[in-house]
């Protein structure tokens, strides 16, 4: 019904290209164009238009003449304004329009520019505005696939392959590519030249499974261009013609040089051979090896994982003539001969604290005692004062006759091995005056009674020794020591050696590292507590702060939120005025007359009437 | 008629040229070697250096992954349809005052796409690729291959009125020689199918189109579905 009485104006407007102004309609109807736009009128042609579309009138051909361009203006007006909510294309004018389509172009986007159509339609109008000054004109659009009207396909029964191309490269075509060539196999490769980019990874592809090297390929040494893949390698697929010698292995991974992934195992068991052979006299292990230099082979020892054991070894078995024992007899070499009394005196206390461990199951504080006693004289009085003070007073003579025991027996013991590590026992002497006694005592208790576990016979040694040495020097060594510190003892030593039992200086120095490892783990434990501690003060001291940040955050946000308040009181005055004032106008413009399209109450019969 | 010879008399004839603000020459190669065909179509600036084509040619092939056999013979067709092209060019072209019109009939993709509207050959401002822009926008085409097809149609059709535009200068200046002052007839229409400008144009006529005229202008834009586009590109291998 609508339409028909449409169609039925538009044969009038065929009949009377412009709509009077005093056509009834108009009476009625408001229809909203920008200020700007105020020269149109439907009975004239103005100066704007004049200007703007010289072509119609600068009478350069019949086509184009004030009249056509009348025509054209108001049959798109009124065609928009058949339904102005709507927005009018181009495409849809130009079917009801004779004329060049450039020229009806031109009228178009005159008339929409200057909002005559199109004004507060729905739909995109700013956005072709936009277009129209350019801003979205030349968009960049990626395509994922190549662009459809190029291509390559394969004349249908055609008896060739297309192309060789690895499947990997065409994978990256667009879905729709495949059903575009349906009716052959080959997919397409990219037609955009990030192939180029690829370049590597396709000549990378193995020619036998079509599949990429991943870690390293084998290159036909014959021409360069046939590459197979390791695990085609492996499974002997060579291709035609081909044999395993032909192909040359090449690693791309990016980390490993070339000389190091070259190494095969007969060459690295040859290596080794003539490393343990020659030790590090690298020139003949060279000359062993033959295929890799001098550096190479350095290298590779070294990143082997036992490479610097080897090395090590190697070393030993120069100086030492293939003695058993590693690294360590070799400091003893080179310390032996910075022997001095303060050495003497820590191996004395380590010797005295074993012993005093093995026999006495007493207290540990004694023992303790002892350790320092032994690090310097004056600090061994004070030590053993403080001892007597400790110790129940039934025991204070033992203990000091203990402890001149061990310090005897620890005399004799460097006399008959002179090897002891006495660097070792610095360090321990060292650790043990850091730690202190308490911490020392327990380390080398731990030590001698892991030790006893390990086999019954050093326990009863140690028994033995101590019952030894308590008989044959009593009060007398005691006395001795206390007035002469090194030579006295020297000597008293030296005199009971040949009758004490011998302790075997393994187990001695197993006793001492033990002891010394204790004794440092006990002093990283305090340090480590001492640390959590600064570490906790840190922590708390951080969160304090952050918590005094916080607050003034909180401090600020409150500010703002009373401005925030404030701001929001006004806006609501402010509103209550403006809708006062919309008010207001909205009363003017129902005195003055509605707009059709805006006033959505309107019934569409009444524009069947109209 | 009057006005009509006239206004002919006004426009005097013109060098040959596209009909478009710029004067590309629309290429189409369709070239298959040893069972592999590539087919394309572009524009080409006849002005740029010859030297550009086979820069060009190698580059396609490159891009396209073509057997090196394709440089050569997409160079030599471009090279040949640009000599055609140039070969029209320092002739004269009888434009006179003629709309013709172009028609629309093809698929680019999924789409299919049908239309017919008339283009002044005396324009030449006029810029197929707005048009093709606008056509694609206010059909929410999405598909980017569309705009360039539409623009490349409208210029192959253009260039081809254009070359028989020549012909029918030529024509008309035989027929000048022959009889004195006569004027270019009817009958040289290129193609026969420019419209009658007067009759559309005159004092009697509106320039809206009559209703039933106006589907035979409307543009279709039809969206095809996969099977509809296997089942053409079956029909058209």
């Amino acid at each position: 019904m609508e339409s028909s009485n449409q169609n039925q104006n538009h044969e009038h407007q065929v009949l009377k290209p412009f709509i009077p102004a005093d056509d009834h309609r108009f009476q009625f109807e408001l229809y909203t164009i920008p200020a700007s736009s105020a020269w149109f009128s439907w009975d004239n042609i103005h100066e704007i238009e004049r200007t703007s579309l010289q072509d119609f009138f600068n009478g350069a051909s019949f086509t184009r003449n004030p009249r056509v361009y009348k025509e054209y203006r108001d049959f798109i007006i009124s065609k928009y304004r058949e339904d102005p909510s709507r927005r009018l294309t181009f495409s849809e004018v130009r079917k009801s329009l004779v004329g060049d389509v450039n020229y009806l172009l031109k009228v178009f986007l005159f008339l929409q520019n200057w909002g005559l159509i199109n004004y507060g339609a729905s739909g995109d109008c700013d956005l072709v505005t936009e277009d129209v000054d350019g801003g979205g004109r030349w968009n960049v659009k990626v395509e994922d696939g190549p662009p459809n009207g190029v291509r390559v396909v394969a004349v249908p029964n055609s008896l060739k392959p297309v192309s060789l191309l690895p499947v990997g490269v065409s994978s990256s075509n667009g879905p729709n590519n495949g059903a575009h060539l349906g009716e052959s196999d080959f997919k397409m490769p990219p037609l955009s030249s990030h192939s180029d980019i690829y370049q590597e990874l396709i000549e990378l592809m193995c020619g036998n499974c079509k599949e990429r090297c991943e870690s390293g390929h084998y290159e036909y040494m014959k021409d360069e261009y046939s590459i197979i893949c390791s695990k085609c390698y492996k499974n002997g697929s060579y291709g035609n013609n081909k044999s395993a010698d032909d192909y040359k292995f090449i690693d791309h991974t990016p980390d490993n040089g070339p000389h190091v992934a070259s190494w095969t195992e007969t060459e690295t068991l040859l290596l080794l051979e003539s490393v343990l052979k020659h030790g590090d006299d690298w020139d003949l292990v060279a000359q062993n090896v033959q295929t890799k230099s001098k550096l190479d082979c350095i290298s590779k020892l070294l990143q082997l994982p036992f490479g610097h054991l080897m090395l090590g070894s190697t070393y030993n078995k120069r100086t030492n003539n293939g003695k058993q024992a590693p690294s360590v007899p070799q400091e003893i070499k080179e310390v032996k001969e910075i022997k001095d009394s303060n050495s003497q005196h820590v191996e004395i206390e380590n010797k005295s604290q074993q012993n005093g461990d093995a026999d006495i199951e007493g207290p540990p504080p004694k023992r303790i005692c002892i350790a320092p006693i032994s690090d310097s004289g004056n600090q061994k009085m004070e030590q053993t004062d403080k001892d007597d003070e400790q110790v129940t007073p039934s025991l204070p003579l033992t203990e000091e006759i203990r402890e001149e025991d061990g310090q005897i027996c620890e005399v004799k013991n460097q006399k008959q091995l002179p090897n002891v590590s006495n660097a070792l026992m610095q360090q321990f002497a060292r650790i043990s005056a850091v730690v202190g006694p308490h911490v020392t005592a327990s380390a080398a208790e731990a030590a001698v009674t892991a030790l006893c576990e390990e086999n019954e016979i050093p326990k009863e040694l140690f028994d033995g020794e101590e019952n030894g040495k308590e008989l044959l020097f009593s009060t007398r060594t005691f006395e001795s020591m206390r007035t002469d510190e090194g030579n006295g003892l020297e000597m008293d030593a030296r005199s009971s050696e040949s009758e004490k039992g011998v302790i075997p200086l393994p187990l001695q120095m197993r006793a001492a590292s033990a002891t010394a490892l204790g004794a440092a783990a006990a002093h990283a434990k305090l340090l480590a507590v001492e640390e959590e501690r600064e570490i906790e003060r840190l922590v708390s001291s951080v969160v304090n702060t952050q918590l005094k940040k916080l607050q003034y955050k909180m401090g600020l946000l409150n500010e703002l939120e009373m401005m925030m308040e404030n701001e929001y009181n006004q806006m609501v005055e402010l509103e209550d005025s403006l809708l006062t004032e919309r008010m207001d106008v909205v009363q003017k413009a129902i005195d003055g007359g509605v707009s059709r399209w805006k006033d959505k109450t309107v019934k569409p019969q009444e524009e069947i009437v109209l | 008629m009057k006005s009509n010879s006239a206004w002919s008399s006004l426009r005097g004839p013109v060098k040959f040229r596209i009909p478009t603000a710029e004067n590309l020459v629309p290429i189409r190669l369709d070239i298959e070697i040893d069972g592999q065909r590539y087919r394309d179509t572009f524009t080409w600036n006849p002005s740029d250096p010859d030297s550009d084509i086979s820069l060009f040619a190698k580059r396609t092939v490159k891009d396209v992954k073509l057997p090196p056999p394709f440089v050569t013979q997409i160079a030599q067709s471009i090279q040949s349809q640009l000599n055609e092209f140039r070969s029209f060019e320092r002739q004269d072209m009888h434009t006179g005052e003629k709309m013709v019109p172009i028609k629309l009939d093809f698929r680019v993709n999924h789409t299919l796409i049908k239309d017919q509207f008339l283009w002044d050959l005396n324009n030449f401002d006029s810029d197929p690729e707005e048009f093709a822009r606008i056509f694609c926008e206010d059909f929410g085409i999405e598909d980017p291959e569309v705009g360039p097809a539409i623009a490349f149609a409208i210029r192959e059709q253009l260039c081809e009125i254009a070359i028989q535009s020549v012909a029918s200068a030529r024509e008309t200046r035989i027929n000048k020689k022959g009889r004195r002052g006569g004027e270019h007839l009817p009958l040289s229409k290129p193609g026969g199918n420019a419209l009658d400008t007067m009759k559309l144009f005159g004092n009697k006529s509106s320039v809206i189109r009559k209703r039933r005229e106006w589907d035979l202008y409307e543009p279709i834009v039809d969206m095809l579905s996969n099977e509809e586009v296997d089942a053409l590109q079956a029909r058209e291998a």
